[in-house]
């Protein structure tokens, strides 16, 4: 492209030069021929005459070309033409002719036809011809005509009509709205999302689709707009036509005319209600895991069974804003059930006692029985019960009921119910947390219960061991008597109760007789009170003077913390026996029989830990009686025996008690959880003589302990995951486009789940794209299709923990969540691909390379994707070798502005070739806006700079002023050769002014997105754009375009596009050479010219102005190689300053990143080596910016 | 696209090839040069390459003739340029010394 536009300026050039050859004394005829022939040649157009009769074609050169015939070729017209224009068009052409050159006809020809280059390029042309007729005869004379290549057009046709699907097909509702705020345009995506098509939509007011309640929100939105401001996506709620409600994301903009008023307005919603259903849930997940937390949390200090019931009914009760809720147990064989106290809101009576169950209707039973809960939103409506069950449930005001049995070794053992006095449609949510709480509940009911069991076994311990002795009490620490039993009150009936409690136990009645008892008393009890138990035979005096001999023993008793809190004495007449080894044998039997009335499992063992006796309980339980320790070792889980020992040896060194939780083998094989606590016997001395133990099936409240912890880590599981799912979502939807998604997905899942990831899709042109995140990615993956047009999949070399949460189904969740995600983002990306393609084909390729001149121009689109906007430039040389320049806008945003601004540029160029004056020029492109092809309404500057003279001549149609910087920093606003905008009252005379040049100067040319801003008059922005510009004398233009749009503050959010150009006018004697240009080689060329061009003019010797070829050369081809390998080719900056002491400063710069050399840089090297060879002080510096050579070259040229 | 920077002419003797280049050598065209010239030259022993209207040459140009030289010096033959001492040409042959591997004339007349 950029070769055609060259190519057509010097061909410009060279006709000029013929022209001025011609001698101005031929006569007219003549004179008008060459201007046709130059006006034809400047629109690029070919013409041709033809004599049917002679079948002879007389062709310029132009249309030969333009049908990609040689000039010099050997074949004739009529032969090309057959075979170049393409087979499908040409029998169509062929008729076209004939119709043409039929008297019966308008006799004329258009038709648009395809034609082959040799080179296999394929052109559209369109033929327009006008037949003459000999006289008043039928007879075809010739036929005139005019070729006109319509390739670019034909294209930038396709690329709207490509447009204008997408934003059919987007997958975004979108509708535009007009003042009285009713619905102008309806797209596709609204008919789906709505229900509404696009004729039953198109007219009515917005109200359609806004539900009563949200009027409010719609007042805002009105105002917004009123105020001209963007509205920003927000969530809000839409009513569809079949009246469901359908929650949307919401962005509405405003759209404006020329002066700023509100036009209308679009917007943009998008369906929501997926994001929304999983923020919901996981709301819901996070609610009901917290009341399950609370619940866990209140239940583990409630020791009573039935408080349980009561704080666990309570809570749910009123988290869930019901009437009852309560337990009932299931006794007397299923027959009958048990109400326990439970919860009762303060509008129903309660419910207490007991019921049969043939009173619960059967409907209810048959499924209670097999386990299932039971739903009832309104037992008015429910089928399956009789009249008097349906009375049975009003008397007790059920409305709406929940029943979830509770089973337990597929027994059913109780039912939790829920009643509500109204009606009431429980939810799945509700239903999973009732059971849930009624699983949990009834396991701290039956570990409360299991609990207290252990305490009334203890409580029985106690009972016999103190059954053992005849004589007891109850001392505290220090000694004082708080209680003794009958027995001891015998020993001294003469001292009242009363004298003995509350005063020490040594000053007691038994020992009084006996001299010196009561000091060894005394030093007993402090033993005992720091926690030793004594045991000792005592002699005293019985108060009748009798000798007695008493087995006596003060027995501590300990709290949880291990602190004595007070002493039981305990004391047996063995007077009667005659030894003491047959006094313990007879208090040993009186133990066992004890002992086997006891519930519970216990034991003695000698001081060693042997076992010496155990009772009937464990024959029960383990089904072998021996008392060798041996087999009950045997008997505990392999697992636990190594803490059994442990805890023995501890005991039997230090002496101190031990309780273990150990599995201990029943007599069928099973192993059951068992808390075995051992209590050490002492003597007086404080020596063990023997233990004392006792083991509890504690089987059931583990399992209870287990089932809870499970359950609730469970629930921090589904919760967690929820959480995290909903994270990526909300994760996702935070950046925009398919790559950036993909990358925030792995980022999400490595190195958590997986150690490496990768995702990889088609993209355009069979482009495989790969996205990839983590270290190894040398290990295996697991795939995963993310579905979607462009086939993405993901491939995770998953961690345990990524296993796992594909075993739960985690991934595939994940995986059907994003992909819907990533699929709409590559959508948005190809949208807006499309539509900035279009801008590219409406846009001029490039600026004009002129030696006058130096240009640069920059369009910057408005930020929204969808807005394709209507600013324009042009740059271009006249047939009379003047320069012509334009910016203009076209009203409004979309396609048809886009359309219209590319119609107008290309007529402002071919109208610019024809009439001289920019007012006349305006005026023209004005009637063709105002005609069919035009706009409704568009602004235009224009300004033509004629070199010869230093003489710019400019107007402007409704168009915002040009500015003119002169090289002294003086600045101008061209504020003459103003006129009504185009397209509006159609052939005024417009005016235009002329102001002469200084060399150096800068015209800036500028559309009002860069100096409008909301809220602030115009006259505001344009001061600011004149003091900006202050700052910018002497820098290069392209820099001058890139300060311009970032002081203007034309930043991230622009609701307009924005187009501008900066023009230095006389750059032949500027000092400083300045180019950028993309880094691709051809743009070496063109490079080579401008710098010979720039060394010409400044009359450099030609030896240093080749070395500055050479070098710069080497030096941009370098650039151009390495800093942009492997990425999107960015620019490169020359810079040349001659200083004016005999050398050129020279530097070239990318901004790019270079790689470290590799073996086949040998060319780097050698271009390097080219240019140290040449200049001075060469210098290569880079940074993360880029690279920056800078050398210098001396301009004194070479002495010959 | 076919870039119009360089022109190949060859004239093919019963001892030798005469290549003239006509334009300009640089990144952008070396690619399709070389590919011109290796079917130029092939079962040529001896190749005449006039340089003296190549208005600019770069790096990129003396790689061509490095390589066109190394390829004939394998099979005997030999690689004659024509270049200008004052030219940008005649200018790079000098500073990257292939003169100094390979015979360069001022003309060929």
């Amino acid at each position: 492209m950029v070769f055609r536009r060259r190519a057509r300026i010097w061909r410009t050039k060279h006709l000029g030069d013929v022209i001025d050859k011609t001698p101005h004394s031929d006569h007219v005829l003549q004179v008008g021929e060459e201007r046709l022939r130059l006006a034809l040649d400047a629109a690029e157009l070919g013409s041709f005459i033809w004599y049917p009769n002679e079948d002879r074609t007389d062709p310029d050169v132009r249309m030969l070309e333009l049908f990609g015939v040689e000039t010099d070729a050997d074949i004739t017209l009529e032969e090309a033409l057959t075979r170049l224009i393409h087979p499908d068009d040409r029998e169509r052409y062929g008729e076209a002719v004939q119709r043409a050159v039929d008297p019966s006809g308008d006799g004329r020809l258009r038709e648009e036809i395809r034609v082959l280059w040799p080179d296999g390029e394929q052109r559209w042309l369109v033929v327009f011809g006008r037949t003459s007729f000999a006289g008043n005869s039928n007879e075809v004379t010739q036929m005139a005509g005019i070729v006109a290549d319509i390739t670019d057009q034909r294209a930038a046709a396709e690329a709207e009509a490509r447009l204008a699907s997408l934003v059919s097909s987007s997958q975004d509702a979108i509708m535009t709205v007009n003042l009285d705020n009713r619905f102008t345009t309806w797209n596709e995506s609204a008919e789906r999302l709505f229900g509404y098509s696009a004729e039953e939509a198109v007219g009515q007011p917005v109200d359609l689709i806004v539900p009563e309640e949200l009027r409010d929100e719609m007042q805002r939105i009105l105002n917004a707009r009123i105020h001209g401001e963007y509205l920003r996506p927000f969530d809000t709620v839409r009513r569809r036509k079949d009246g469901s409600l359908v929650a949307v994301s919401l962005a509405v903009s405003p759209i404006f005319d020329r002066s700023g008023r509100l036009v209308a307005s679009s917007a943009v919603l998008r369906d929501i209600s997926a994001r929304k259903k999983l923020e919901a849930e996981a709301a819901e997940q996070a609610r009901r895991s917290e009341f399950l937390v609370e619940l866990a949390d209140a239940l583990r200090p409630v020791a009573d069974p039935l408080e349980v019931q009561v704080v666990a009914t309570s809570l749910l009760g009123e988290y869930l804003g019901v009437d009852r809720v309560f337990y009932g147990e299931i006794i007397g064989n299923g027959s009958e059930y048990v109400v326990a106290p439970g919860y009762t809101s303060p509008h129903v009576p309660p419910l207490v006692g007991r019921f049969a169950l043939d009173d619960v209707a059967d409907a209810l039973l048959s499924d209670i029985r097999r386990g299932l809960t039971v739903i009832i939103d309104d037992v008015a409506a429910h089928p399956s019960f009789s009249k008097d069950e349906k009375a049975a449930f009003r008397e007790g005001q059920v409305a709406s009921a929940i029943g979830v049995p509770l089973v337990k070794d597929n027994d059913w053992v109780a039912l939790l119910s829920i009643h509500q006095r109204s009606a009431r449609a429980w939810t799945d949510h509700e239903r999973e947390l009732i059971e849930e709480t009624a699983e949990r509940t009834w396991a701290a009911v039956e570990r409360a219960r299991a609990e207290a069991a252990l305490r009334r076994s203890q409580g029985h311990i106690r009972a016999i061991y103190e059954g053992t002795t005849e004589y007891t009490g109850l001392l505290t620490p220090g000694g004082m008597v708080l209680d003794c039993n009958r027995a001891s009150l015998e020993f001294a009936p003469d001292v009242p109760k009363d004298e003995i409690v509350g005063r020490p136990f040594w000053e007691g009645p038994w020992w009084a007789n006996t001299p010196g008892l009561p000091d060894r008393i005394r030093s007993a009890v402090s033993l005992a009170s720091s926690g030793t138990f004594v045991r000792d035979e005592l002699r005293l005096q019985r108060p009748s003077g009798q000798a007695a001999t008493f087995d006596f023993s003060l027995h501590p008793i300990r709290d949880e913390t291990g602190d004595v809190v007070a002493i039981v004495p305990e004391a047996r007449d063995i007077t009667a026996l005659e030894r003491a080894g047959e006094a313990l044998k007879a208090s040993e039997e009186r133990f066992r029989s004890l002992a086997n009335a006891s519930p519970t499992i216990i034991w003695t063992a000698d001081e060693q830990g042997k076992i010496t006796f155990r009772n009937e309980r464990w024959l029960d339980y383990a089904g072998i009686m021996v008392t060798d320790p041996a087999p009950e070792r045997d008997l505990i889980h392999p697992d636990d025996v190594d803490l059994a020992r442990t805890a023995w040896r501890h005991s039997v060194e230090t002496g101190d008690d031990h309780e273990i939780e150990v599995r201990v083998r029943r007599a069928d094989g099973e192993y059951r959880w068992f808390l075995i606590r051992a209590t050490a016997q002492r003597n007086s001395d404080g020596a063990v003589v023997q233990w004392l133990g006792s083991s509890n099936d504690i089987h059931d409240q583990k399992q209870v302990e287990e089932r809870l912890r499970e359950s609730e880590s469970e629930q921090r599981d589904a919760r967690r995951r929820a959480e995290l799912l909903a994270g990526i979502v909300s994760g996702l939807e935070q950046v925009d486009g398919l790559r950036n998604r993909a990358r925030r997905l792995l980022e999400l899942l490595v190195p958590d789940l997986a150690g490496h990831g990768s995702i990889s899709w088609m993209g355009s042109g069979g482009v495989v794209n790969k996205v990839a995140v983590g270290a190894d990615p040398s290990q295996d993956g697991v795939s995963f299709g993310l579905g979607g047009e462009a086939s993405a999949t993901m491939s995770l070399a998953l961690t345990d923990k990524g296993l796992r949460a594909r075993e739960s189904g985690f991934l595939h969740e994940v995986v059907q969540r994003v992909g819907p995600l990533l699929e709409n983002a590559r959508l948005h990306q190809e949208e807006k691909r499309m539509a900035l393609r279009l801008q590219r084909a409406l846009l001029p390729n490039t600026v004009l390379t002129h030696p006058d001149v130096s240009i640069a121009a920059r369009y910057e689109s408005a930020s929204d994707v969808m807005v394709v906007g209507g600013d324009w430039y042009d740059s271009f040389v006249l047939p009379d070798g003047r320069i012509g320049l334009a910016v203009g806008d076209v009203v409004g945003h979309g396609l048809d502005a886009a359309a219209a601004m590319g119609r107008l540029r290309i007529a402002l160029a071919a109208i610019a070739t024809q009439f001289s004056r920019p007012g006349e020029v305006l005026g023209k492109l004005s009637d063709f806006a105002s005609g069919p092809n035009g706009s409704e309404f568009a602004t235009a500057a224009y300004a033509v700079f004629d070199p010869e003279t230093w003489s710019l001549e400019y107007a402007a149609a409704g168009h915002p002023p040009m500015l003119l910087l002169q090289p002294g920093g003086t600045i101008r606003w061209l504020e003459e050769g103003r006129s009504q905008p185009l397209g509006f009252l159609p052939s005024v005379q417009r005016s235009d002014a002329s102001i002469e040049i200084e060399p150096g100067s800068t015209l800036i040319l500028y559309s009002d997105g860069l100096i409008e801003r909301r809220k602030e008059a115009i006259s505001v922005g344009m001061a600011r754009l004149r003091s900006e510009l202050r700052e910018l004398v002497d820098v290069p233009e392209s820099e001058v375009c890139d300060r311009l749009l970032d002081a203007m503050g034309v930043g991230l959010q622009r609701e307009d596009d924005v187009v501008v150009m900066a023009v230095r006018l006389g750059v032949a004697d500027n000092p400083r050479f300045h180019r950028r240009f993309d880094a691709r080689p051809d743009q070496l060329a063109p490079l080579r010219n401008d710098l010979r061009e720039w060394a010409s003019r400044r009359e450099i010797p030609t030896s240093s102005a080749n070395d500055i070829l050479i070098a710069v050369g080497e030096a941009s081809a370098n650039a151009i190689e390495h800093a942009y390998r492997d990425q999107t080719p960015g620019s490169v900056d020359v810079e040349i300053l001659d200083s004016g002491d005999g050398w050129a400063n020279v530097s070239i710069q990318d901004f790019g990143e270079w790689l470290p050399e590799t073996d086949h840089d040998e060319m780097r090297g050698r271009g390097t080596g080219i240019m140290r060879g040449l200049v001075d002080g060469f210098d290569r510096v880079s940074s993360e910016e880029g690279t920056v050579v800078s050398f210098r070259v001396s301009l004194a040229g070479k002495e010959e | 696209m076919e870039s119009q920077l360089a022109r190949v002419d060859s004239t093919v003797f019963e001892d030798r090839v005469l290549i003239v280049i006509t334009g300009e050598i640089d990144l952008s065209n070396a690619d399709e040069l070389r590919a011109k010239l290796s079917a130029e030259t092939a079962d040529q022993t001896s190749v005449d390459m006039d340089l003296s209207r190549v208005e600019f040459m770069d790096s990129q140009g003396i790689r061509l003739l490095m390589e066109l030289n190394q390829t004939l010096d394998s099979s005997g033959g030999q690689l004659r340029v024509a270049a200008p001492k004052d030219s940008i040409v005649g200018e790079i042959l000098q500073l990257t010394q292939t003169n100094s591997v390979v015979t360069v004339v001022d003309s060929f007349d």
